[in-house]
């Protein structure tokens, strides 16, 4: 298994990397893909090529009856894959250290070269903490998926991927027990995964949309210079001092039906209002605006500042040749903040994925109709409600995928399209 | 774009614009002063935006029956729904997380500091990589993590109550990250006229670096002392005496009870005890507003 990683990844070097130094390409991908897969299939207590845990499929080809088995598949395509990361990032650190050459000597100059000792001593804290509290975690979360854990119980079972392909096949939290109102036992199928993977990048694309254009719409009006813009500034974004659960315990109050104020003002046109709370759709767009609600201001306070960065000058330029307003907009101002959008765009997709749990679980999770969670509110729910720490696991993985996708493809639009200074 | 950013960055882009006010007026319409259109559209915003904030005053003005009755108009029960909220101990979670976020941000900007020094001015091997491991951490939020930090942090480790919320909510990427961009726009001749002037590492950094960031150091403190003050998932797990909960998870707790009352339960308690629990960190915000204000506008042209 560890040679065809190897020879797997080693193939994918002398195809991809543009290069003259064969034996040295074929040599690094072989090592990665070895190691790659070591590191991955590790993690599950190498289970993926012990028979118990097969689960092979046959398949009629021409009358030859051949038995195919998925966790060596696994085991081949994920090492290979993970190596082939392993490959990609080494690679990338390599350019950067040798483009960063020139700029280091610049960035040298005045450099402290006495005892070694003291920048060791200055990140110490920093690199034991994340080292401890957030990779020690992060690996043992990748262990956890692999097994059957309860928590409160300190045995545990291995599992090999089963905690995986549970989610694969739809089924992210365990069968409820319902009895119904005539006496008969009503037994739900559990929290739908691809369902929560679906609220989550929804909510997320409704929070950031909303708060984006909308702080950018009120930051237009109120970055200019005028008598009162203070006051202004400071009136639109303290709202961002509100924690999500005060938000979503405020925002309840707006929301709820019948006894909240979009309710009322529903029926001061003698319409019924909307029940927002209650609903599994409207909950979503309830959840959305209390959450760009919650962080309107801290997006406002950089757009103003943005927006005043904008060089003058250019848009001098823009008008002289005719440019409409619109045009000066989107040529000049949208392409001088795209910095700030983008490190906003990360900031609030982050919000989105992980800091919603406290109005999920505060503004809809108590109606009668539960519509609303988020990955991040099932792992809550599945990993210390339910205490089903494996699947729960599973899923932490699967979000920190997710989250690091979406961070990793702004980044690279941001390292293409923006040029940072220094 | 590269010449105007780096004009910009210097500080000459900036200047210009908020010496020459005059310069604004005849300059091109984007930077037209404001109307009276753009008068109205800001006060529409401002009562958009804090409308649920007086909606929800009201509502802790009211006794129950008012509240149901759907009355816009504050009543005057704000004693009583303060005083509940208060019998639920509101208080001590209030002190309580007052104590950990400053404990908190304190540390974060600390480290934050030390470690960005330690990568602008010093030669450390394997730069790019440290900083790069550094900042992947920004997509391992605490949050996705607790699953896997439960058992290390209460069982391995063994901490409890309070210590096992601070302790693993000490370091940031973001503060690093921060402090950096700020070091990397501070000229080098400073740090070479320290040294001809024989000032050491150590020297340098409390006598000119911390003084040239005062603005950073409060705008950074100010978010992660929201951030500690807004900690909530990983308390509501960890913290075991309800003396020592932190306080928005005793904002829950405050709902909760209040919901067990009865089939009417008093909205006004809970809307006061969520608008109390905001007073803290409004007030770091007004305290340090000036301060961030410019510390962002310098951080804003990236």
């Amino acid at each position: 298994m560890t040679a065809v990683c190897a020879v797997a990844v080693a193939g994918l070097a002398l195809r991809l990397w543009p290069d003259d130094r064969t034996a040295v390409r074929a040599a690094a991908g072989a090592v990665c893909g070895s190691v790659g897969f070591h590191l991955l299939v590790g993690t599950t207590g190498y289970c993926v090529s012990e028979s118990q845990y097969h689960d092979s499929a046959s398949i009629h080809v021409l009358g030859l009856t051949q038995t195919v088995n998925g966790s060596y598949g696994i085991a081949v395509v994920g090492g290979a894959l993970f190596g082939a990361g392993l490959l990609y990032l080494a690679r990338a650190a390599a350019r950067r250290l040798r483009l960063g050459a020139a700029v280091r000597a610049a960035e040298t100059r005045g450099n402290f070269g006495s005892p070694a000792i003291v920048p060791v001593l200055l990140l110490l804290p920093t690199l034991v903490h994340i080292l401890m509290f957030t990779y020690t975690p992060a690996a043992q979360l990748l262990r956890t998926g692999t097994l059957v854990a309860r928590l409160g119980i300190d045995r545990t079972a291995p599992a090999c991927l089963s905690n995986y392909s549970e989610l694969l096949t739809g089924r992210a939290g365990g069968a409820d027990y319902y009895i119904l109102s005539d006496g008969s036992l009503f037994r739900s199928d559990g929290a739908d995964f691809s369902g929560l993977v679906f609220r989550s990048l929804t909510l997320t694309v409704m929070i950031v949309t909303l708060t984006n254009v909308v702080a950018l719409a009120i930051s237009w009006f109120a970055f200019r210079r005028f008598r009162g813009a203070t006051v202004y500034r400071v009136l639109l974004i303290w709202p961002f001092v509100l924690s999500p659960v005060a938000s979503a315990i405020i925002m309840r109050a707006v929301f709820a039906t019948p006894d909240g104020f979009i309710d009322q003002a529903f029926e001061m046109f003698g319409k019924q209002g909307p029940e927002f709370l209650l609903d599994s759709t409207l909950g979503l767009f309830a959840v959305a605006i209390t959450a760009s609600w919650n962080i309107i201001g801290f997006n406002i306070l950089f757009y103003v500042a943005a927006l005043q960065n904008v060089p003058t000058h250019l848009l001098e330029a823009a008008e002289l040749d005719g440019a409409s307003r619109w045009g000066q907009f989107r040529h000049v101002v949208l392409s001088s903040i795209a910095p700030i959008v983008l490190f906003l765009v990360f900031f609030n997709t982050v919000y989105s994925l992980f800091d919603t749990f406290g109005i999920i679980q505060n503004q809809t999770s108590q109606g009668p109709v539960v519509g609303t969670e988020n990955l991040i509110y099932n792992i809550y729910d599945q990993g210390i409600l339910a205490k089903d720490l494996g699947r729960a696991a599973a899923q932490s993985i699967v979000l920190m995928l997710i989250a690091g996708a979406v961070g990793i493809l702004q980044f690279r639009t941001s390292d293409r399209r923006i040029t940072y200074a220094q | 774009m590269s010449s105007t950013a780096t004009q910009e960055r210097s500080g000459l882009g900036r200047r210009s614009t908020s010496t020459t006010r005059a310069a604004s007026i005849t300059g091109p319409a984007f930077m037209k002063r404001a109307g009276v259109g753009s008068h109205a559209a800001l006060i529409a915003a401002v009562i958009i935006l804090g409308f649920p904030i007086y909606y929800a005053f009201a509502g802790a003005t009211q006794a129950a029956e008012q509240f149901y009755a759907r009355e816009l108009a504050p009543g005057g029960a704000l004693g009583d729904n303060v005083q509940r909220a208060l019998d639920e101990n509101l208080l001590r979670f209030m002190v309580n997380s007052l104590l950990l976020a400053t404990v908190i941000a304190t540390a974060k900007v600390v480290y934050g500091l030390l470690g960005a020094a330690a990568l602008v001015y010093f030669n450390v091997p394997f730069k790019t990589f440290i900083f790069a491991v550094i900042m992947a951490t920004l997509l391992l939020p605490q949050d996705v993590l607790i699953i896997g930090l439960f058992r290390l942090v209460t069982g391995t480790l063994g901490l409890g109550g309070y210590l096992a919320v601070v302790v693993p909510s000490m370091a940031t990427a973001a503060g690093v990250f921060v402090f950096r961009q700020h070091f990397l726009r501070i000229p080098r001749s400073i740090a070479e006229s320290a040294q001809l002037d024989g000032a050491g590492p150590m020297r340098f950094l409390v006598k000119i670096l911390v003084p040239m960031s005062w603005n950073t150091i409060a705008s950074l403190f100010m978010i992660m002392f929201l951030a500690g003050w807004n900690l909530y998932l990983w308390p509501l797990l960890v913290v075991q005496n309800p003396n020592e909960q932190v306080v928005q998870a005793g904002l829950r707790r405050i709902d909760l009870a209040n919901d067990a009352l009865g089939i009417a339960p008093v909205p006004g308690a809970v809307l006061a005890a969520a608008l109390m629990a905001t007073v803290p960190p409004l007030i770091v915000f007004v305290l340090l507003q000036k301060r961030y204000m410019s510390g962002f506008t310098l951080t804003a042209g990236k």
